[in-house]
């Protein structure tokens, strides 16, 4: 601590300390009583020494509190100064980190708290770098943007260090994974607009636990100083903080067998992120009722490396697997009864889907190969019709009843949950999931235009997008096709393979139904000899006939995500939970927003399961694993904690002069109580 | 003082009077009367009580000889009967400036006292003598014996009032020394008095000790003196002592309560001390005690009455 001016203080201690020493001297005006005798009070003054005026002095409390109120003024008189860590740039952006991790409570209450008190010191810093210039404009303002999966501005350049301290506070937390790539994008712009403005360098405050998504790579933000403020507990987290402590259910998801669909297999994997050894339960419950407890003991975790090593120990990592029979739908739900410093992920939940096998219309005037292909690809039920019969067909009738609850025994209900056009393309678009081989639905964002007769005989497939669902394991170089014809497709339209001639297979999604078309013929091709064929086959039939079920046989979301819910009937739909969520339906199915916190979230009406109950888990290992990191890369140099910082002298008079009022407030009290004891 | 004038004739009431009857002042020495009396005297005497026998010697009164006695021994003896005398109850009041204080007023309960205790030694024709003093013997009313002069010593104590002025403080060594050489009657002595004399007590007791007297002493101390919060000393005060005028100044807390109240309490057992080192009785009473409890019950206890 230093003072600006000390001289103007000392002088005026010495005028008024002994002032008010001697007015204390002279202040007393005493009541006078009668009394019988002064004996016993002479013989009691004398023994309590109170007539010797520096033994008085000793004894009054009243006098030491003015005497501190005195000392507390003249320090403010001095003006004190403190060093802070400020800004030697006039402007700055605090991004603040409200992501699952920074619910952790190794630090009290939480780490989203610290983090929050980190940025108003930095504000009142910077308010107190104004005020030293003299002028509050010469602040240069700050802007508040908060972060997890996506990135928010919470409060634009200002110089209102009341509206900066506001917005951080309403900083709220979430359960979502952080990436600190679209804030860094988000302040992109503020930069290139002041570093046109001013030749004032801009500094970011990245008040994070550095579990980032992408936090090893290198990100880049030219034209700023970027600093990373470290929050919690960890190797390179705060001193005084505890040592983190998660046990974290890291993955967790729900198979049903092929072949007998009541059998229910979960997955789970369960990780321990602390530094000791770990004992717990995990208890599996089917719509609330406890099925299974399995006791688990992890190793503690690696201690952290970059991510270019990652480390290959798994100890500390356990996979579990439930197997159970259920053909129905149910709430399942995975929790350890661990006490960690996270919570978010100690519960994760999804909603079983009931049981069920697909019914899959084959148009076509025949075809053994697509027959055959379908068949293998686990469909309950093949049906044929030929492209007349298809047209005599009411269109709304061919659409399945919805999920059957029941189980898979009792598959009633008309329709089919994928129809394959084979070489005819049908007057109508079906409200079905649909397949076209040599055919195309009567949309406008697509079309097949045949191929000419001076296209080359035969042609290969140049590329396909491997990344598809419909394509996974699927090798598409050694097909040849004949007359492949070629696809134009809308911007609406994903494009899946492209021949030599243009694009042969693409997908579109229109009113909710989605439609696959390749513009071959593949009975001019040799594609249904080759192992690929029923491999797409089987991933088309299933990802259409089940969607998000093709894989899992439950529905669960993780934070962050999006749900569409398929809805039959019109209006308004809300989900409780720990967010209320609400949606208007449109088009037969509603979008909900942005899942932000974890838990359960249930309907307000009657919904076909498993979308009447949705689970929202975390399932982030880089959120579980809660340890601070000491270094945040970002653009060419990491942001580290030892980044060089300046320190500048704050005033902290304020302070003495509140203090000196409690004291006065304190002396008060005190006076009125002696008064009337 | 108002209080004092006011309730002067309430002294004694008649009801209280008539449980007083019972009582008598008890001495704890046969001690020697002037006149005969209720009282058993070391002297033989006239009484009906046979005490002892003695040889006839030349002189002696031949109706006290015992003839049967003669008859079988051919010796003349001569009967003897124990002696009756009264007693001498001297009742020693202080009207300081320093009694006229307390609520309950310290020198009108003193005087409730000296009556009632005057009442009981005049209705067993002891010989009561009534003092006042301050500084010195202020007054006295010597010689009342029997019921006929119940109200003149009521009339006496009635016209105490505590001695105004400013320099007149009480000296008890002096007013001692005094009531000794006045009182040269062996008897019963009882003091009342609040003991706040800025002398030696122990000079004073020296006058009044030995085998020629019993010494009663009853100190009296007013609620406000034993707890100075209940007379509202509180904060930065100015004391001023109400006989000579002394100033003390205080700033009172609670430690200086405390050291008030301990120093009171080594002060009472000094008095103490000093009285039991010349064999004389001390007694201690606040005067919120109602006095009738003090009269009929303490005193008593320790002996006084009977």
């Amino acid at each position: 601590m230093g003072f600006l001016s000390p001289i103007t203080a000392l002088i005026a201690a010495g005028i008024a300390i002994p002032l008010l020493v001697s007015l204390y001297f002279l202040k007393l005006r005493r009541r006078q009583v009668m009394i019988s005798s002064t004996l016993l009070w002479k013989k009691a003054i004398q023994d309590m020494q109170v007539n010797s005026p520096f033994q008085r002095l000793r004894k009054s409390l009243l006098l030491l509190l003015q005497l501190l109120i005195l000392g507390a003024l003249l320090f403010a008189m001095a003006r004190p100064t403190l060093e802070t860590v400020a800004s030697p740039g006039q402007r700055v952006v605090i991004v603040i980190d409200h992501s699952a991790s920074m619910n952790a409570t190794d630090i009290s209450p939480t780490r989203l708290d610290e983090a929050k008190e980190a940025a108003i010191e930095l504000i009142d810093n910077l308010n107190a770098v104004g005020e030293s210039d003299g002028s509050s404009e010469a602040a240069g303002g700050a802007m508040v943007v908060s972060f997890a999966q996506g990135a928010r501005v919470r409060q634009s350049l200002s110089n209102d260090p009341a509206k900066l301290r506001d917005a951080v506070r309403r900083i709220e937390p979430t359960d979502q994974v952080s990436q600190l790539g679209p804030a860094l994008n988000l302040i992109e712009p503020y930069i290139q607009a002041i570093s046109d403005d001013e030749s004032d360098k801009l500094v970011v405050y990245i008040i994070s636990d550095g579990r980032v998504l992408g936090g090893g790579q290198t990100m880049s933000l030219a034209g700023a100083e970027l600093r990373y403020i470290p929050i919690g507990g960890g190797p390179g987290g705060m001193a005084g903080a505890a040592d983190p402590d998660n046990l974290g259910i890291i993955s967790f998801s729900a198979r049903r067998d092929f072949d007998k669909p009541e059998i229910v297999q979960v997955f789970a994997r369960v990780a321990n992120f602390g530094s000791k050894s770990v004992s717990a339960n995990l208890t599996l419950t089917l719509d609330g009722q406890v099925s299974r407890v399995q006791p688990i003991k992890l190793q503690p975790a690696p201690p952290r490396t970059d991510s270019a090593t990652p480390s290959t120990s798994t100890n500390h990592i356990a996979s579990v697997q439930f197997d159970f029979v259920l053909p129905g739908s149910a709430l399942v739900q995975l929790s350890h009864d661990y006490d960690d410093q996270l919570t978010s992920d100690n519960t994760v939940r999804l909603t079983l889907a009931p049981a069920r096998r697909l019914r899959v219309l084959l148009v076509t005037r025949g075809n053994t190969f697509l027959a055959k292909g379908i068949q293998s690809a686990g469909v309950r039920q093949l049906s044929f019709m030929t492209p007349e019969k298809f047209e005599d067909q009411d269109p709304v009738s061919l659409r399945r009843g919805g999920w059957d609850a029941a189980g898979a025994s009792g598959l009633a209900g008309e329709g089919f949950d994928v129809i394959v056009f084979d070489a005819y393309s049908p007057t109508t678009t079906p409200k079905v999931d649909s397949l076209y081989f040599a055919s195309a639905p009567p949309i406008q964002a697509i079309k097949r235009i045949p191929s000419n007769e001076d296209d080359p005989a035969s042609q290969r497939i140049l590329t396909w997008e491997r990344d598809h669902p419909l394509l996974r394991y699927v090798v598409l170089d050694d097909v040849i096709l004949s007359q492949p014809g070629r696809l134009v497709v809308s911007s609406q339209a994903t494009v899946m393979a492209t021949g030599q001639s243009g694009p042969i297979m693409a997908e579109v999604v229109q009113d909710g139904v989605r439609h696959v078309v390749a513009s071959f013929d593949i009975l001019k091709s040799n594609w249904p000899i080759k192992v690929s064929f029923p491999v797409f086959l089987g991933n088309t039939v299933q990802t259409l006939g089940l969607g998000g079920l093709a894989d899992d046989a439950g529905i669960a979301y993780r934070t962050g995500e999006i749900a569409t819910i398929p809805m039959d009937t019109a209006g308004s739909l809300t989900y409780t939970g720990p967010v209320p969520l609400s949606v208007i339906r449109t088009q037969g199915t509603a979008v909900l927003p942005v899942f932000t916190r974890v838990g359960l979230y249930n309907a307000d009406k009657k919904i076909n399961p498993p979308f009447d109950r949705l689970g929202v888990n975390l399932l982030a290992p880089e959120e579980s694993d809660i340890r601070t990191a000491d270094i945040l890369n970002v653009s060419s140099v990491a942001a580290g904690t030892t980044a060089k910082t300046s320190t500048f002298r704050r005033e902290v008079w304020r302070w003495f002069i509140w203090a000196a009022l409690a004291v006065m407030l304190i002396e008060w009290l005190i006076y009125t109580r002696r008064m009337h004891l | 003082m108002a209080e004092t004038i006011a309730q002067a004739d309430k002294l004694l009431t008649a009801e209280f009077m008539h449980q007083l009857d019972k009582l008598d002042v008890m001495s704890r020495k046969m001690l020697r009367g002037k006149t005969q009396g209720e009282r058993r005297s070391k002297k033989k005497g006239q009484s009906v009580e046979f005490a002892d026998y003695r040889s006839y010697v030349v002189g002696d009164d031949l109706r006290h000889i015992d003839w049967n006695l003669y008859a079988r021994l051919d010796k003349l003896f001569l009967r003897l009967f124990m002696e009756e005398e009264d007693l001498s109850v001297s009742i020693v009041l202080d009207i300081t400036k320093s009694m006229d204080f307390g609520e309950p007023n310290k020198l009108l309960y003193a005087k409730r006292v000296a009556a009632a205790l005057g009442y009981i030694g005049l209705t067993h024709y002891n010989r009561v003598n009534l003092y006042t003093f301050a500084d010195t013997i202020t007054d006295m009313a010597l010689g009342m014996r029997g019921r006929r002069p119940i109200p003149r010593m009521l009339k006496f104590l009635e016209g105490q009032q505590a001695i105004e002025g400013e320099h007149v403080s009480g000296n008890l060594a002096s007013v001692c020394k005094r009531l000794a050489m006045i009182q040269r009657q062996p008897g019963v002595i009882i003091l009342l008095s609040d003991f706040f004399d800025k002398g030696d007590m122990a000079d004073a007791l020296r006058y009044l000790g030995g085998d020629k007297h019993d010494v009663y002493t009853i100190q009296l101390l007013a609620p406000q003196e034993v707890d100075p919060a209940k007379g509202n000393i509180l904060g930065d005060l100015r004391l001023r002592d109400i006989e000579d005028g002394d100033i003390a100044e205080v700033s009172v807390s609670p430690a200086l309560l405390r050291r008030y109240k301990a120093n009171l309490q080594a002060y009472c057992h000094h008095v103490r001390e000093q009285c039991l080192k010349r064999g004389v009785a001390y007694m201690i009473s606040e005067t919120d005690v109602p006095f009738e409890t003090l009269v009929l019950k303490y005193l008593r206890q320790r002996g006084l009455l009977g």
